[in-house]
């Protein structure tokens, strides 16, 4: 029982960071080439289009605390 | 070769929505506002040219410079513009987005045959035919022109009746049945080619069109009077509001009851409002007016959609247009006032 609450947690940690990433991914693709656009017809957007472009990452950074948090607070403790 | 090459050079294969709708309503930004005609206005056609040739316009002002002066200048450049802008959109829209924009683009192929035939019906040199024609839609420009060059009304329409899309077309036939023939066409065309896209927003949009070109013709035909062939002619089937069938009664009815009827469809508020009014022009104006706030609300809706490309394509046909009346207005001495009415803004 204790050896599937340890394998729980580790896959919990692995989807989070996967998820999250893939989470980002897309809202990036999204964002960029949209960004991409504006930029292409006015040049001076290109600073709000970057600081828009890299707001999704905050997601993965999310996913990886909830990860690091797992393996190393949660998971100590189970063992 | 009379088709034309940019309708099948796409730089991607695949529309991205996020960026095409971005970059467009960049584009878009860039329109001119209502004060820049109010500053246009108070200028002279000179001063005019060269503040096109500053901004938007400034590759095509300085292309042309060359050839032409002053108003000749500015007609040229608006409608080179308007055609090298519409161009590039195919060119950014990928497969998908950009069968939509052909579709409307087709209609300035109408437009172009119809400024060759009135231009050669009412023997105008090849200069003044010229000036009206816009280098976009179907038809490769160089065919356009090579139209422009044929010396009569019916060889111009012996060679179109060479394309499989302008058959139906007849030497014999009166220039207005000819243009409202190919009007119909023209919609028919692409309602059957969206076919199976009946609840798509893009033919609500082509049918929205179709009903406020079908209710503009219904009041001047209730204005002025009205023959059973004109009314026939006249009409073009797949309305969103109301069918064919429906308006041999519409144009029949009491004007209480026309309004009544009307009421029950958007346009309602529309026509009560200038009902009264003498003249058709401000309802006329209003009624394109409805048809962009349609391409507007659906693009709020979904961005992911082609309404911000038929919306862009509208805004920048009315910014020419809005160009080519402020510089006629002035080339005739109009006043500012009554220029500026007359703007759509």
């Amino acid at each position: 029982m204790e050896q599937l609450t340890i394998a729980i947690v580790v896959l919990s940690s692995v989807i989070s960071v996967i998820a999250t990433g893939f989470a980002a991914a897309w809202a990036e693709k999204h964002i960029g080439s949209a960004a991409i656009g504006a930029i292409t017809e006015k040049e001076e957007l290109f600073s709000k289009g970057l600081v828009l472009t890299v707001i999704p990452e905050t997601i993965v950074i999310f996913g990886l605390t909830v990860s690091l948090v797992l393996l190393f607070v949660v998971l100590p403790q189970l063992l | 070769m009379d088709s034309n090459a940019a309708f099948s050079n796409h730089y991607f294969e695949e529309t991205n929505y996020s960026y095409l709708n971005t970059r467009v309503r960049a584009m878009e930004s860039k329109l001119y506002k209502k004060d820049t005609y109010l500053k246009l206005l108070n200028m002279e056609v000179s001063q005019i040219a060269r503040f096109l040739g500053e901004g938007n316009y400034k590759y095509e002002i300085e292309f042309l410079s060359r050839n032409y002066k002053g108003i000749e200048l500015i007609e040229h450049s608006i409608n080179f513009n308007l055609g090298n802008t519409y161009n590039k959109l195919i060119k950014i829209s990928g497969k998908k987005a950009s069968k939509y924009a052909f579709a409307i683009f087709s209609r300035w192929d109408i437009h172009n045959i119809i400024s060759i035939l009135r231009g050669k019906y009412s023997n105008s040199p090849e200069y003044e035919i010229e000036k009206t024609l816009i280098p976009i839609g179907e038809l490769s420009f160089s065919f356009i022109q090579s139209l422009v060059k044929i010396p009569t009304y019916s060889e111009i329409i012996k060679k179109l009746k060479k394309i499989e899309k302008y058959e139906f077309m007849d030497e014999n036939d009166e220039i207005a049945d000819l243009e409202s023939e190919l009007f119909k066409t023209y919609y028919k065309n692409i309602l059957e080619k969206f076919n199976n896209e009946k609840k798509s927003i893009f033919i609500e949009f082509v049918r929205t069109e179709i009903d406020i070109t079908n209710i503009k013709n219904i009041l001047r035909m209730r204005r002025y009077g009205f023959g059973i062939e004109e009314e026939q002619k006249n009409m073009i089937e797949g309305g969103l509001f109301f069918s064919i069938d429906e308006i041999p009664s519409l144009l029949r009815l009491t004007d209480a009851d026309f309004l009544k009827e009307m009421k029950k469809t958007p346009y309602g508020p529309i026509i009560e409002k200038h009902w009264h009014e003498t003249t058709l022009f401000y309802l006329e104006e209003y009624l394109e007016k409805y048809l962009m706030k349609c391409a507007k609300e659906h693009f709020i809706g979904d961005p992911f959609n082609i309404m911000p490309i038929l919306h862009y394509i509208l805004s920048k046909k009315i910014e020419v247009e809005n160009l080519r009346k402020i510089s006629r207005g002035k080339t005739s001495n109009l006043e500012k006032n009554i220029i500026e009415d007359s703007l759509v803004v």
